[in-house]
């Protein structure tokens, strides 16, 4: 008697759990939970946690450099954009470059966390990693590379702890917010600061679908009709689906910002931009761009629609470090993490630029 | 104006596509197929309409009114919603505890208790991980001396491997 084919049921069942697994996150979602993180590409080792921070461990694969490299990410979404996919991995990059990577995944804060401001983040949980990095690697120099907000995190930390940092790498850094280049600005800056201080006081910290809906209404047409459009268009190309799973499975992945954070980056950094103009305090001390002496080097996206190059090719003029520059290239925001283009061209260059320097 | 050029493209794009439907009816083999033409024209419409849309919400973001109705909506929102919540916590802040379970604000403090352990461990994890690391760096002699001193401390003496210790028939270190 012929044996019914297992395929088709196979496929089947994989379609319904599949649909049942995207149900379960939509509730998730709708519970303000963080999404599951998709299987990591390289394999990491958490081996420092503090606060609000999970240091992960990516080893070098062959000989290591010298100078160990802290990867320091955004605050407002996963890190997993970072090693998203087979070679397109900026971490599979760089430990195949010969650098021990240590990434800091943010923890979401909780109803308990909304005291946390930049002095927390990088006074305290970023400078404890770093501090935990030159200890175990007994260096006495860490380099930094650090991506949009965590960029910006990255230039108030070296500010802060110049003679800890080496070299520092910006990547579509906010860094002039004084450049109003993006329509979207305007609404910002409609909003009043007593209409932020209410956002932290209804919810405490700023909700997660609040960090995205501002990042939806940047592009709302792309969001709401071109990238499903852009989906059915690319359908015959290989793999271009499983790619667009994995990105909008980044793009939902927001988690909220804490309390006194969200204040300090919608007023003091956004509307008054106290960074740029060397204002901005952090735990008691200023911290201005000129304390910066180390290398760096400032990775700016020409069609970046969430930076506009304008808001960071700037910052290269402000620091006092002999050892600067822009480095620009023809990709957007996210293009210049998971862009074949940029795998090829671009972090090639990141990659020079820090091994030269690095041991 | 930006938005009045995407406009033009969009016009134009759309008198192209009947052309470009006609020609693919009467596409003919051995010529470009006209089923590619219609196709291509097709999406030129749809693109030159997304950037039309685009700059259409640009150009709604950068009108001063909608910036600032926005910001009003957004504040009488969270106004309100600041009062449902108190209304809501005052309610049940009376309830939880008349049922025997923890309120928000407990769970908060402990949390916050929790995380407050969590930070002493950590740093008590990096000042030894700090310490190991100074060991390592000191010169031969003091890490020497430190072993022996540790040793003490933990009341392991051993006079004869302490470093600092004068042996029998050894004359006194001169000061």
């Amino acid at each position: 008697m012929p044996q019914p084919t297992k395929q088709p049921i196979n496929a089947i069942a994989g379609y319904l759990l599949d649909g049942a697994m995207r149900t379960l996150d939509g509730f998730k979602k709708g519970t303000h939970a963080t999404i599951s993180d998709p299987p990591p590409v390289t394999p990491y080792r958490v081996v420092f946690e503090s606060g609000k921070l999970r240091l992960r461990r990516y080893a070098a694969s062959g000989k290591a450099h010298r100078t160990p490299l802290v990867l320091v990410y955004a605050l407002i979404k996963r890190p997993f954009v970072l090693d998203i996919q087979k070679g397109r991995s900026v971490v599979e990059f760089l430990t195949r470059a010969g650098f021990d990577v240590y990434l800091t995944d943010w923890l979401p804060p909780n109803a308990s966390d909304t005291w946390r401001g930049f002095d927390d983040y990088v006074n305290g949980d970023l400078d404890k990693a770093v501090r935990y990095v030159r200890a175990v690697t007994r260096s006495a120099q860490v380099s930094i590379l650090g991506y949009c907000f965590g960029a910006l995190l990255s230039l108030v930390y070296t500010a802060l702890h110049p003679e800890n940092v080496r070299n520092l790498v910006t990547a579509t850094t906010p860094f002039d917010m004084g450049a109003r280049e993006l329509p979207i600005y305007k609404i910002v800056d409609a909003m009043t600061d007593e209409s932020m201080e209410l956002v932290t006081r209804v919810y405490g910290n700023c909700p997660a679908w609040m960090v995205q809906s501002f990042f939806s209404a940047m592009a709302p047409v792309h969001h709401a009709i071109d990238k499903y459009v852009g989906l059915y268009r690319n359908a015959e190309r290989d793999g271009f689906a499983d790619q667009f799973d994995l990105f909008e499975r980044w793009m939902n992945s927001d988690v909220a910002m804490a309390g006194r954070i969200f204040r300090e980056m919608s007023g003091d950094i956004f509307k008054r931009n106290k960074f740029a103009r060397g204002e901005f305090e952090v735990g008691g001390r200023k911290a201005r761009p000129e304390q910066i002496r180390c290398s760096l080097l400032n990775v700016v996206g020409d069609y970046d629609d969430v930076v506009h190059p304008s808001s960071s090719l700037g910052l290269v003029d402000r620091v006092s470090s002999g050892d600067r520059r822009n480095l620009t290239f023809p990709t957007g925001h996210v293009g210049a993490m998971v862009s074949g283009a940029a795998h090829k061209q671009l972090w090639p260059q990141i990659g020079a630029w820090l091994g030269e320097r690095s041991n | 104006m930006k938005f009045f050029e995407e406009l033009n493209k969009f016009s134009e794009a759309m008198v192209e596509l009947p052309f470009a439907a006609v020609n693919g009816v009467l596409g003919r083999d051995g010529e470009r197929s006209g089923e590619q033409d219609l196709q291509q024209a097709r999406w030129k419409a749809y693109d030159a309409w997304v950037r039309l849309l685009n700059e259409s919400a640009n150009g709604l973001y950068a009108s001063p009114e909608v910036g600032s109705s926005v910001g009003r909506a957004m504040e009488a929102s969270l106004k309100w919603q600041r009062l449902g919540s108190a209304m809501a916590g005052a309610f049940f802040a009376a309830l939880w505890p008349a049922i025997g379970l923890p309120s928000a604000a407990e769970l908060t403090e402990l949390r916050a208790e929790v995380g407050a352990l969590r930070d002493d461990l950590a740093m008590a994890r990096l000042e030894a991980e700090e310490a190991r690391a100074a060991v390592v760096a000191l010169p031969a002699d003091e890490r020497r001396t430190n072993d022996a001193l540790a040793a003490m401390w933990n009341g392991a003496w051993q006079p004869d491997k302490a470093p600092f210790v004068r042996k029998g028939g050894e004359d006194a270190p001169a000061n």
